[in-house]
């Protein structure tokens, strides 16, 4: 076989795709991209691969440097952080510190963001600057004045307190996200629906909410993983035991109550942590990827 | 439905482009108006300004006799055709089409009666499910029309609906809007910046150019009696060609232009035609020659002497682009294009002699561009 092929109509064949060379050279460049993007995988996963295999040891065999699966493993750490150290209970308060938070802070900017876009008002760009801006406040800076309040509102170690904080801290967030997005859609489809005689409230909801869905999306995750990572908020606002949160718990755990670190006992709690996190983002990947990517549908 | 007027409109974009320059135009309730002008002049800034998605910097929108300057879109109660159809992309065409009417609160019975009847109209009952991505560019342009038609508005603004359509589509559907457009008796403004296109669906023809309306006309007047050398130059196709010339009384009084060094006698009608020609003897005159108006004469005849540079067969005739010598601004050269049967004896290179059809030259003032013959257009 020749190549390229002798075409029948006696057309130019467009050149062919550039090709990596065939043979050995070639192979060998495969083998090093590939090589260079294992051990990069290999790096990022060796702490998870390390947490995983210690939270099956039994704290009495653990030396402190398994690289490899114990041969007895045992589901005993689990079972002690689960039931025994009460992570039952702060899973639950984890999902709903995460879960309301990102759900205010999304429903709340999807509105802010759509306003930034659609409304012509003086001072638009500047309080769009500022919101922003406030993104750069670590919630260290407001804690303490922000502990003052609840506790004047007689919010402390009440549901909405930690919830409400947490979603204040990630709107700038992600009213900055949604902004992006919706500001790409285009305006034409929402002056077609002002001639068409839809309000701003039905042009909102039945034209840019539909079409933001993948930047909702995208917002939604990363407001909750942030939240559900947060130890600051509901360590200072959330004191009750029974508000206790996973992140507050981890921190607790070890020291202060065995005495020794558990090792073992402490990364079965960190696995049951991470784990929500690792199946969201792997239903929700491909949503969130194309809502950070993608400026507008077309 | 209702009539339409702009008055004396203006409209400058932040940033300081001049859209619109004083434009005026009146529609009569149920008529077809068609604005053609080339791409930029401002076609698209005067829809909006109706629509309502532009406030004027000047001047005034009048809806059936009414200032609706302070009016929200909505509240006009026009209809909008995007060039872009900006079809709602969440939503099937079903949802497309009603959503004016629900964003209006018309009641469910009727929103299903009306959708079905336009889906039954515009041939659309089978995609009623489906969403515009779904859609072929035509789809989406009856949809799009659809959607403005289904409101029973006021009146229609049409921003170059088909130039996103390929050309046999867009002869048809050019025949299916106007015969739309009579049966639903419908006050539209039509937008093209295709002149073809114009001449073609109008009954009346505004001729648009940087932000200003030159002329607004039949078709037929705007080719026969254009108002200025734009006008000569956009419609028809191939559009007139300018010639300059010196305007001169004959030995017999009759009157005669000097074109290239050679004397073309205007023929006895001229000045009675064109009384205005009268005052300009002894200046400067540029002359429009439709395409119709030449006659070849190969070599040594009386006429212009030229040089055929091109001769186009398209079919039953033929274009023939000739250089005439001397004819142009400042004794420069120019290109003439004339259209002949198709039996026409022309070679590139070949001298020739161009004669000019008296009777279809239009006469234009070299420093304003205007016709002689016509008032100045403010
Ligand atoms: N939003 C805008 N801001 C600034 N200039 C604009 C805007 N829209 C249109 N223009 C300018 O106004 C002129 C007329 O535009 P437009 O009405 O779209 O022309 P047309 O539809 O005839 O092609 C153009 O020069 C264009 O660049
Ligand atoms: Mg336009």
């Amino acid at each position: 076989m020749s190549w390229p092929p002798d075409s029948a109509g006696g057309t130019p064949e467009p050149p062919a795709p550039r090709r990596r060379p065939h043979g050995w050279r070639g192979a060998l460049g495969a083998v090093a991209d590939h090589g260079f993007l294992i051990a990069l995988a290999a790096v990022c996963l060796l702490p998870l691969y390390v947490m995983l295999i210690a939270s099956f040891e039994r704290a009495a065999d653990f030396d402190g440097a398994a690289l490899l699966p114990t041969l007895s493993p045992t589901f005993e750490n689990y079972r002690t952080v689960w039931t025994e150290l009460g992570f039952d209970r702060m899973f639950v308060n984890s999902a709903v510190l995460s879960l309301s938070a990102a759900a205010i802070a999304t429903a709340l900017a999807a509105g802010a963001a759509f306003g930034f876009t659609r409304l012509r008002f003086a001072g638009r760009g500047l309080l769009l600057a500022g919101v922003v801006a406030t993104m750069a406040i670590p919630a260290i800076v407001v804690i303490v004045p922000l502990s003052v309040l609840m506790t004047d509102l007689g919010l402390v170690d009440r549901l909405p307190s930690a919830i409400l904080a947490e979603a204040g801290l990630l709107l700038p967030f992600a009213i900055f996200l949604l902004h992006t997005y919706m500001r790409e859609l285009p305006s034409e489809l929402f002056e077609a629906a002002e001639v068409d005689g839809a309000s701003r409230w039905r042009q909102f909801r039945e034209i840019a909410l539909p079409l933001a869905r993948p930047a909702l999306a995208t917002t939604f995750l990363v407001s909750a993983i942030y939240a559900w990572n947060d130890l600051l908020i509901p360590l200072v606002l959330w004191q009750a035991e029974q508000l206790t949160t996973l992140m507050v718990g981890l921190a607790l755990l070890g020291p202060s109550r065995a005495g020794t670190q558990n090792v073992p006992l402490l990364m079965a709690g960190v696995t049951i942590s991470i784990l929500p996190l690792a199946v969201a983002f792997a239903v929700a990947r491909r949503a969130v990827v194309r809502g950070l990517v993608e400026g507008g549908e077309r | 439905m209702a009539s339409l007027a702009l008055i004396g409109a203006r409209k400058a974009y932040p940033g300081g482009a001049e859209a619109l320059r004083g434009v005026d135009l009146a529609v009569a309730d149920g008529e077809l108006m068609v604005l053609v002008g080339p791409s930029g002049c401002g076609k698209t800034t005067a829809l909006r300004a109706i629509a309502g998605l532009e406030r004027l910097t000047d001047g005034t929108v009048e809806i059936d006799g009414e200032d609706v300057g302070a009016l929200e879109p909505a509240a006009r109660d026009v209809a909008m055709v995007f060039q872009s159809y900006a079809l709602y992309p969440s939503m099937t065409v079903a949802r497309n089409l009603s959503f004016g009417l629900r964003a209006r609160g018309v009641a469910r019975a009727e929103r299903d009666r009306r959708v079905r009847e336009i889906a039954r109209l515009l041939e659309l009952e089978e995609l009623l499910d489906r969403r515009p991505r779904q859609l072929s560019g035509g789809q989406r342009q009856r949809v799009a029309m659809g959607r403005a038609i289904v409101r029973e508005p006021r009146a229609f603004l049409m921003d170059e609906p088909l130039s996103n359509l390929d050309a046999r589509l867009r002869v048809q559907m050019r025949g299916e809007i106007v015969r739309l457009q009579a049966r639903l008796g419908a006050t539209m403004v039509y937008v093209t910046h295709d002149q073809v296109e114009a001449l073609t669906m109008g009954r009346r023809v505004a001729v648009m150019d940087a932000g200003r309306i030159r002329q607004c006309d039949t078709p037929a007047a705007l080719y026969e009696r254009p108002a200025d050398t734009f006008v000569a130059r956009f419609i028809g196709s191939p559009p007139a060609s300018l010639l300059r010339g010196r305007l001169g009384e004959g030995r017999d009084g009759e009157l005669e232009c000097v074109i290239g060094g050679v004397a073309v006698a205007l023929g006895a009608g001229a000045e009675a035609a064109r009384p205005a020609l009268r005052a300009a003897v002894g200046g400067e005159l540029v002359v429009g020659v439709p395409a119709d108006g030449f006659a070849l004469a190969p070599g040594g005849a009386a006429g212009i002497p030229g040089t055929v540079a091109l001769a186009e067969l398209l079919g039953a005739e033929t274009l023939v682009h000739v250089e005439l010598a001397g004819a142009g601004e400042g004794g420069a050269a120019a290109t003439v294009v004339g259209r002949f049967g198709r039996g026409v004896a022309a070679v590139p290179g070949d001298p020739v002699a161009v004669a000019l059809v008296p009777d279809r030259l239009d006469y234009f003032d070299p420093e304003t561009g205007l016709a002689l013959d016509r008032p100045a257009v403010a």
